[in-house]
């Protein structure tokens, strides 16, 4: 086999001496019968040897009596003898043959399966020359370097390296140690393009244990080394995103803890096996517990801390937690071991469960609400105080109303009786009181009245308090003419002229928007008393903020703007009873359903020259038409007149 | 037996405003025969003829004036005794009172008040008042026919 191999190999065929030899013996039939030749020649000489010297003598007497009619005996025998050995040679070496060729066509199958393993593989292997000349390569070789195997064969191997010198190296010690493993070499393509290899090389020898040269097997490295380059640059990303991670984390974590630590968060999680918890610095606090040094706490000390009247309900919930692996909300009361001050905590909890599905752990937030909790008790106090005050108000318009019913009821009863009786004296007692008696009693009479008015007008103001506001859109143009006209006919002897301009309409109660009209208008007629022609203006301007302002504008007696202050007052009055007669509770009146409204009123007036009075009344839900929606001539000062009464 | 009538029945406690209003009606030539009663209680005794008034002859008025605020019992409950009466279920009654409380006026008319006249303070518009309430309900107004009382 090993010869086969031999035979083929092309070291084996440039060899011409040994090709000769080879085929001589090849084209006979091998050594075998080389074998079988020597012993048929050897016994032929054998057999002519011993008949000339002793089947001469031994057949002499036997076959012929002459000697030469003897020896021609003799050497027939001798010729049939040795024609017979020649055959069964001949017969031996056919069937030598036969075998011989079996045999060689079965190694030439093996050698050619060996070279295609060989052809096959991706490393290059190499047969190197005891001298350093490659002898032999495969196609590996071939494409590592970029040359051919005509090229390559019978060059210094070391050439195609790109440290010869180190390959000569291992050479060398392939040759003193027999061989030589994962020796690292580069080899150089022929387009100059590198391949890192390692090579294993070991010495071969022929059948007689004679060196014939190294056969080295390499091993291409580059793709290794650039997995184990993308390894290594996989494995440093990996490092990057986990320290990018963890400084992430820890930045996320420290905030966490500052936000904690702000809002003064306790945050805690339970080992459930070890019955251990781990508080941070917050939840000591809470407690008003010293620090440990691992931060580690029983669950048997957090027991202790909570009040005994919540402990049993908070471990039940906390036990709900672990069975169900859920989430928990709670409140509940702690005694702090440092003042043992009872403070209410607001619990947050969630388990966190293991592979199998159980609550390894419980993490949960604790959060001190006392002062929060107090707050809240305190508006609830401050609340019940409010509707204690409510009912309290509103039994006093109660007892207003009451008080209201008494004085419109016993308050005028004993005036109408004063005036009543002081008419009666008049009549009955005329003859005996004389003209200064009489007067005395006009006086008691029209004093009595006066009271009556006063009183009816307390009680309008009073009832007014009590009225429910019911904003609707009032036509305020055609309320103050039906006003004016009414009253104006009440002075049916005067001349008041009535200029009345586009007034917009507002959004108010009607019959007190009517009241104001009616009070502001009474006034500018009473005020205009002593004119020969009384002038009434009514209007409306924008304000500032868009808003409307009514106003009603006379040529009267006018005011003196220091007082302008009382002009509200209930009771108070700028001008005397005799000059213009009143109680002082219209403008009052005025006043209370303008505010009640949401309104301001004011006036604006000189000493005989004549008063303005200005209100406003807000929309209330922006219902009615805005001063501006009018057409923009009208605007923005005055609104042209529409009418002029006379 | 023909029920015996008087012109006017007044309800009134306070004495001077009861003189007023006799005065005024007298001084018009309106009523010469008035009861005056003082209290709500008294009202529906007489009335009705019980309690003091048991089995004693009464005069059935032509008008009721009746104040609201009585001692005892109110003008409002008297209101309602009376319409819930068939004796007197018929006879009309004036409100004359000094209450302008608006929910005195509805529950008034409510209970079946004929009339509501608020007393003005002063006398002469008072006196007025009252003698224009008698032209009204004792000269034209013509009553339902009276029922024998039982």
């Amino acid at each position: 086999m090993r010869r086969e191999v031999v035979q083929n190999n092309t070291f084996a065929k440039e060899c011409p001496i040994c090709s000769v030899k080879v085929d001589f013996i090849k084209s006979i039939g091998g050594s075998r019968f080389l074998v079988f030749l020597g012993t048929a020649v050897t016994l032929q000489v054998s057999v002519i040897w011993l008949e000339w010297r002793h089947f001469h003598k031994l057949h002499q007497g036997v076959f012929w009596a002459s000697h030469g009619d003897q020896l021609p005996l003799a050497s027939l025998v001798n010729l049939a003898f040795s024609l017979g050995l020649v055959a069964v040679v001949i017969v031996l070496m056919i069937r030598h043959n036969r075998l011989c060729s079996r045999t060689e066509s079965v190694a030439q199958g093996v050698a050619h399966y060996a070279r295609s393993l060989i052809e096959a593989n991706l490393d290059p292997w190499v047969t190197i020359s005891p001298d350093g000349k490659i002898t032999d390569v495969n196609e590996a070789t071939i494409q590592v370097t970029g040359c051919t195997r005509e090229q390559l064969v019978g060059t210094e191997f070391s050439n195609y390296f790109t440290e010869p010198d180190k390959a000569r190296e291992g050479y060398r010690r392939v040759l003193a140690e027999g061989l030589v493993r994962d020796y690292s070499l580069t080899i150089r393509h022929a387009s100059g393009q590198l391949t890192d290899v390692i090579y294993n090389a070991a010495l071969y020898r022929n059948e007689c244990g004679k060196v014939q040269g190294v056969f080295a097997a390499a091993r291409d490295m580059t793709r290794r080394k650039l997995v184990e380059k993308e390894i290594r640059q996989l494995n440093q990303d990996l490092k990057t995103r986990v320290e990018e991670r963890t400084l992430a984390l820890t930045e996320a974590n420290e905030r966490l803890q500052m936000a904690a630590e702000a809002a003064t968060i306790g945050i805690w999680d339970w080992d459930v096996a070890s019955n251990l918890i781990r508080w941070d610095s917050w939840m000591f606090r809470i407690y008003g517990i010293p620090e440990t040094s691992n931060g580690m706490l029983s669950y048997a000390e957090w027991c202790a801390s909570v009040h005994p009247d919540d402990l049993s309900l908070q471990e039940a919930s906390l036990h709900q937690t672990v069975e169900k692996s859920g989430k928990q909300q709670r409140q509940f009361r702690i005694i702090r071991r440092s003042d043992k001050a009872i403070r209410v905590i607001r619990a947050s909890d969630a388990a966190i469960t293991g592979p199998d599905g159980k609550t390894r752990r419980i993490v949960g937030i604790n959060l001190d609400i006392t002062e929060t909790v107090g707050r809240v008790e305190e508006i609830r106090g401050l609340n019940e105080q409010l509707a204690k005050r409510a009912a309290e108000l509103e039994s006093s318009v109660k007892e207003l109303d009451a008080f209201t019913y008494s004085v419109s009821h016993d308050l005028r009863a004993p005036l109408r009786a004063i005036d009543g009786f002081s008419r009666l004296v008049e009549e009955d007692y005329a003859s005996k009181i004389d003209a200064e008696g009489k007067r005395m009693l006009g006086v008691i009479r029209s004093e009595a009245k006066r009271m009556g008015r006063l009183i009816d007008d307390l009680l309008a103001f009073s009832r007014l308090g009590r009225q429910r506001i019911e904003p609707k859109v009032v036509e305020m143009a055609p309320l103050a003419r039906q006003v004016f006209e009414e009253l104006k006919a009440l002075e049916a002897e005067r001349t008041i002229r009535l200029t009345l301009h586009a007034i917009p309409p507002a959004f108010g109660t009607e019959p007190m928007i009517k009241q104001v009209w009616v009070n502001l208008i009474a006034n500018a007629i009473k005020f205009t008393g002593k004119k020969i022609i009384a002038e009434i203006e009514i209007g409306a301007l924008e304000g500032k903020e868009g808003e409307r302002i009514y106003f009603i504008k006379d040529n009267g007696a006018g005011f003196d703007m220091r007082f302008a202050d009382k002009l509200f007052g209930v009771f108070s009055r700028l001008h005397s009873a005799e000059d213009f007669p009143g109680t002082g509770v219209g403008l009052a009146l005025v006043q209370r359903i303008i505010h009640r409204h949401g309104g301001k009123v004011w006036g604006e007036g000189k000493v005989d020259q004549g008063a303005t009075f200005y209100f406003t009344v807000p929309d209330v839900k922006k219902q009615a038409p805005r001063v501006n929606s009018l057409p923009a001539q009208l605007n923005p000062k005055i609104i042209q007149p529409t009418e002029v009464y006379p | 037996m023909k029920q015996e009538t008087t012109d006017v029945l007044l309800v009134e406690d306070n004495p001077n405003d009861a003189l007023l209003t006799i005065r005024s009606l007298k001084e018009g030539n309106l009523a010469n025969e008035i009861v005056l009663l003082r209290d709500g209680q008294e009202a529906i005794d007489y009335l009705l003829q019980q309690g003091p008034y048991a089995g004693k002859k009464i005069l059935l008025p032509k008008v009721i004036l009746l104040d609201l605020k009585l001692p005892k019992v109110s003008g409002l409950e008297v209101l309602k005794v009376l319409r819930a009466n068939p004796t007197t279920r018929l006879i009309p009654i004036v409100i004359l009172t000094s209450s302008q409380v608006e929910s005195d006026l509805i529950e008034s008319y409510k209970l079946g008040a004929n009339s509501y006249i608020v007393k003005p303070v002063d006398f002469e518009n008072f006196s007025k008042s009252i003698r224009e309430v008698g032209l009204y309900w004792l000269i034209l107004n013509k009553p339902a026919t009276f029922r024998s009382a039982p």
